[in-house]
């Protein structure tokens, strides 16, 4: 009750109108092209065509049935899935190592986030130079003496994992910032306690650290969960899709729908994309809800 | 949720009178209004001062590859003479066709786009989205008006950019290397005698071929000519079963084994170990320095390479797919479109200004070329071309290429012949890479409503 | 865990990390050693130091990219974004942190959206037309701030909690008004978590390829990513001057990032992990 009270006391403080600013410009430059984006995914609309007229579902049909949209189906999947877990995982064992009190620490940290604050044009063409046949992942490999003359980028069965890896590069130290704040919000007594108790390393970390981690970790997975679905940028500047659709993702392929002019399928992929990122997002925030606690 | 809705819309009248004139009352406001007021003052600003110069600018977009430097010499001379400026615009191929797609469909498109014509009309479907030229007083100078005119129409939809017809496509060599290796003007007339040629150079420890296959358009050139040679005595039948979906691109050998071929180059050893990840410009720097002898391109190799190595000579030779002694040229011109907009006159005088035989001069005199118009002289054109136009061209020894047959698939062969192509360049089985395209072709026709897809 | 003592199994480890951090040292230096080459032996793709220090190239690719102007439009774009955002965002995650009604509840999940669903290329294009700021910056501007709000809200909501309600309460004695309040006491608080809203809002945007490969169609609107995009179509086999590009992109975010480290860290701590 005293809440309550206390509420309606002090809202007049924080009136409704300095949301607007705020609300209009997201509504309108965002809001309304998703809305617009539902009805063109209903359309024909494609660049040949003058007459446009609703389709209904037909869009999504088709687009479900496209070989190519399953093949980039399957590889934003194995995009997804690899980067969440190598991101997060390599992330918090740095984040770990970098709370053993390195003296270079500062430095270390510095490094390893740099590549986050790198445009994805110049990571791209910076692992195309890396990863050539005359590249330097080869000229090191051939150095520590592994004869290598691959193409990695432009062979189908390493292309992806190139994008794998470039992604990986570049956002493991976006992770393990806030990995770190996560362990530095963990009280120093809770582990004395644990230690008094005889707990193993091991089970410090199953049972003390991770569940205390629980809002980093919902951070990290839920950014990287939508990072892996979204996926686009990384491989139009490296793979280009390519070879042939070997490397091909679900927002490589709205890109090349667009360029073939079908607005309408492009768009439906789109909407396609956004329900299945929303569904999943939900899902994992509700999973690590359940899960958080607080001692 | 009815009370918030009402709040929402009084909210959303505050906020609009706020923002037509009260909003400096507080310092909150006024910071946000004025980041917003530089923005909007520099954009302002810039419009201004178009508009201050009669507006008399362009913007032009344009490939990255090879035409930019020809669109550099005609811009700035007619913005010296005539006043009108020209705000370029240059982009990787890849991508430039489907920006200019994006930016015509959503009615926001640039004053002047440089594509191939009339290949590409359909792709950006110049009936509804460009102006018509057929008035323009440029259009009875033309050297081959009827190669520009759009077959679905008979209208002509773009200038040619200075060339009156494009695409010699074959071998183009570094004439002193290849003496050096044993071979003044070599002219195989047979794939023998080819892949003999071939053979020894390699055991001569040269790897004879230079390929670009991160550009998989340069890849291509080798089945569109390819294709274009073997098929054509049949070209009259062949391809409108392929357009009304009566034959599948895997059932015809000829097509199968031109790709099987292309593979043999590489698993024969005669081409470059990194082709995957090469593209089209850095061929010029190895065959000028001897590196390689020689590359598969058209005749925008040699005008580039003759730019920057202009003390080094090319030869060229025909490739004698299917034993036959026969190029095949492209039935397109470099093509300068008008989109329909508000500056569509401005354009179309800037192509007058750029069509007039001053300006035309100063390009060929750079770019010598088969010119464009009749009453202009292009210009001694390159030895290499030299020879496929002459002993081929001239003397009728020539069909054409397999993509002027597809204008309408265009919008899906990069991303998917090109492709497949490229892919058997790496292993892939031709058989099955044709079999795929064949799948894409078919849906993509069948999206488009084509007769005899459904 | 903090205050350990430095063993020599920590010196190992400290070792292995200084190992490890090649992983990322080493191509940065392929490209800032190789913007100083020339082209062949850029192309080489090592990390050796050049044989001779050329300083041309800077030169040379600053005047064929038009990356003065690049700069400029990019500045100004990056600052507009970031002072807009961070305005409206403070404001908007102000009111909805402080009220725990339906409607800030509401609002929170509905400005998520924008963290989770991709831009509408079409629509978006089709409504710039619509205002008649298509092609222009400040179109662009808008769009960016639009895409950047989810964010925003999202970092500035979770920190509000943790500034005490019992200032708004004394400032309110003293005579505050919500907007003077929002000014003068909660702004100032907010710095922490706003420095690091700038930074990621302003190096996303800096970063940003797509938005203005789409929306922006003429030279005089190019961006700093976009030369590089467009100069490596041009120049394929001068690595040297893509490798140039590419470090004058990337040095004014590796300064930025450098002189507000300690906000970021401080930042994230604040806003993202309590969340």
């Amino acid at each position: 009750m005293k809440a309550k009270k206390k509420k309606c006391r002090t809202d007049f403080l924080y009136p409704k109108y300095l949301l607007l600013p705020v609300i209009l410009i997201f509504v309108v430059f965002f809001i309304i092209p998703v809305i617009g984006g539902c009805f063109i995914s209903l359309t024909n609309w494609d660049i040949t065509r003058s007459g446009v007229r609703f389709i209904g579902l037909d869009n999504y049909t088709s687009i479900v049935q496209d070989s190519s949209f399953k093949k980039s189906v399957v590889n934003t999947l194995i995009f997804a899935i690899s980067i969440v877990v190598s991101r997060n995982v390599l992330a918090l064992l740095l984040a770990m190592i970098f709370s053993k009190g390195l003296k270079t620490r500062t430095y270390l940290r510095t490094i390893f986030y740099i590549p986050a604050i790198l445009s994805y044009v110049v990571v791209g063409i910076m692992f195309n130079a890396l990863f050539q046949m005359d590249g330097t992942v080869n000229q090191i490999l051939n150095f520590f003496g592994i004869m290598c003359r691959k193409e990695w980028v432009a062979s189908a069965d390493t292309a992806l994992f190139t994008v794998i890896v470039e992604d990986i590069w570049k956002w493991t130290g976006f992770h393990m910032m806030i990995y770190i704040a996560g362990l530095a919000a963990i009280p120093q007594d809770f582990y004395e306690a644990s230690r008094i108790d005889g707990a193993s390393s091991w089970k410090q970390f199953r049972y003390l650290t991770l569940p205390l981690l629980i809002p980093a970790l919902t951070v990290n997975i839920t950014q990287s969960i939508i990072g892996g679905f979204r996926v686009f940028e990384q491989v139009l500047t490296l793979t280009k899709g390519g070879p042939g659709h070997e490397s091909t993702v679900v927002g490589m392929m709205i890109y090349e729908y667009f360029g073939r002019g079908f607005y309408g399928k492009a768009t439906a992929i789109t909407m396609l994309l956004s329900v299945v990122v929303v569904f999943v997002t939900i899902f994992v925030r509700r999973f690590f809800e359940s899960k958080e606690v607080s001692y | 949720m009815k009370r918030n809705f009402n709040v929402f819309v009084a909210g959303t009248m505050i906020l609009a009178s706020v923002l037509a004139g009260c909003g400096g009352e507080t310092p909150a406001a006024e910071t946000g209004g004025n980041a917003q007021e530089t923005a909007t003052a520099e954009t302002s600003n810039q419009e201004t001062s178009a508009e201050a110069d009669g507006d008399r600018i362009l913007s032009v977009y344009c490939s990255k590859d090879a035409w930019k430097d020809q669109c550099v010499i005609a811009a700035n001379l007619i913005e010296e003479k005539y006043g009108i400026k020209i705000d370029l615009v240059t982009m990787p191929n890849e991508d430039i066709e489907s920006v200019i797609s994006t930016k015509l469909a959503t009615n926001d498109p640039p004053d002047i786009f440089l594509s191939n014509a009339p290949q590409t009309v359909e792709q950006y479907n110049a009936t509804q989205t460009c102006e018509v030229l057929d008035n323009e007083p440029w259009v009875e100078r033309l050297a081959a008006a009827d190669l520009l005119k759009y077959s679905g129409d008979g209208h002509i939809y773009a200038m040619p950019a200075w060339n009156s017809s494009t695409f010699f496509g074959g071998v183009y060599y570094n004439k002193e290397k290849m003496k050096e290796l044993g071979y003044e003007n070599p002219q195989p007339k047979t794939m023998d005698e080819f892949w003999a040629i071939l053979e020894d150079i390699k055991g001569q420890g040269v790897t004879p071929l230079y390929m670009t296959d991160a550009d998989a358009w340069t890849t291509q050139i080798w089945t569109t000519v390819g294709w274009g040679v073997a098929l054509s005595d049949q070209k009259d039948t062949v391809y409108k079963e392929l357009l009304t979906n009566k034959k599948k691109f895997a059932d015809i050998p000829e097509m199968v084994e031109i790709l099987q071929q292309l593979q043999d180059i590489y698993n024969n050893g005669y081409a470059n170990e990194n082709h995957a990840s090469q593209t089209y410009d850095s061929g010029i720097a190895v065959v000028g320095n001897g590196e390689y002898p020689m590359v598969i391109q058209g005749e925008w190799f040699e005008d580039a390479f003759h730019a920057e190595f202009p003390e080094v000579e090319l030869g060229s030779f025909a490739i004698p797919f299917a034993n036959k002694d026969m190029i095949a040229t492209g039935a397109y011109v470099t093509g300068i479109f008008v989109p329909k907009g508000e500056k569509s006159e401005l354009a179309k005088e800037f192509l007058n200004y750029w069509a007039s035989e001053e300006i035309m001069n100063e390009v060929y005199a750079k770019y010598p070329s088969a010119s464009a118009f009749h009453d202009v002289d292009g210009g001694e054109i390159l030895p290499a071309q030299k020879n496929l136009v002459e002993n081929y061209v001239n003397t009728g020894k020539y069909t054409y290429e397999f993509d002027s047959y597809f204008d309408t698939a265009r919008p899906i062969m990069e991303d998917y012949l090109f492709g497949a192509i490229v892919q058997v360049t790496m292993g892939k089985d031709p058989l099955e890479a044709l079999q795929e395209w064949d799948e894409r072709y078919y849906d993509f026709m069948k999206d488009k409503e084509m007769e005899g897809f459904n | 865990m903090g205050s350990r003592k430095y063993t020599w199994k920590t010196a190992i480890l400290e070792i292995c990390m200084l190992v490890s951090s090649l992983v990322i040292v080493i191509p940065l230096l392929v490209v800032l050693f190789g913007s100083f080459k020339t082209s062949s032996e850029a192309a080489r793709y090592n990390f050796r130091p050049p044989d001779v220090w050329l300083f041309d190239n800077y030169r040379q690719v600053i005047e064929k990219a038009h990356l003065w102007l690049a700069m400029k439009n990019s500045t100004l774009i990056t600052v507009s974004v970031v002072a807009v955002t961070s305005l409206v965002c403070a404001l908007g995650a102000f009111i909805i942190g402080r009220r725990k009604d339906r409607l800030s509840r509401f609002l929170g999940t509905f400005f998520s959206l924008g963290l989770i669903v991709p831009m509408c290329v079409v629509p978006t294009i089709l409504l710039l037309n619509l205002l008649h700021i298509n092609n222009t910056k400040i179109g662009l501007i808008l769009v960016l701030i639009a895409s950047n709000i989810a964010w925003g809200m999202f970092l500035l909501t979770n920190f509000i909690d943790t500034i005490p309600r019992e200032l708004d309460e004394a400032a309110f004695i003293d005579g505050c008004g919500p907007l003077k309040l929002f000014w003068h006491v909660i702004l100032p608080l907010l710095k922490p978590v706003l420095m690091t809203n700038i930074v990621i809002v302003g190096m996303g945007t800096w970063n940003d390829l797509q938005t203005p490969l789409y929306l922006l169609n003429s030279g005089k609107n190019i961006t700093m990513p976009l030369t590089v995009y467009n100069f490596k179509g041009q120049y394929f086999s001068e690595w040297n001057l893509i490798f140039a590009d590419m470090v004058l992109v990337a040095i004014p975010m590796v300064i930025v990032y450098i002189v507000c480290q300690k906000y970021i860290v401080a930042g994230i701590m604040a806003g993202a992990v309590k969340g």
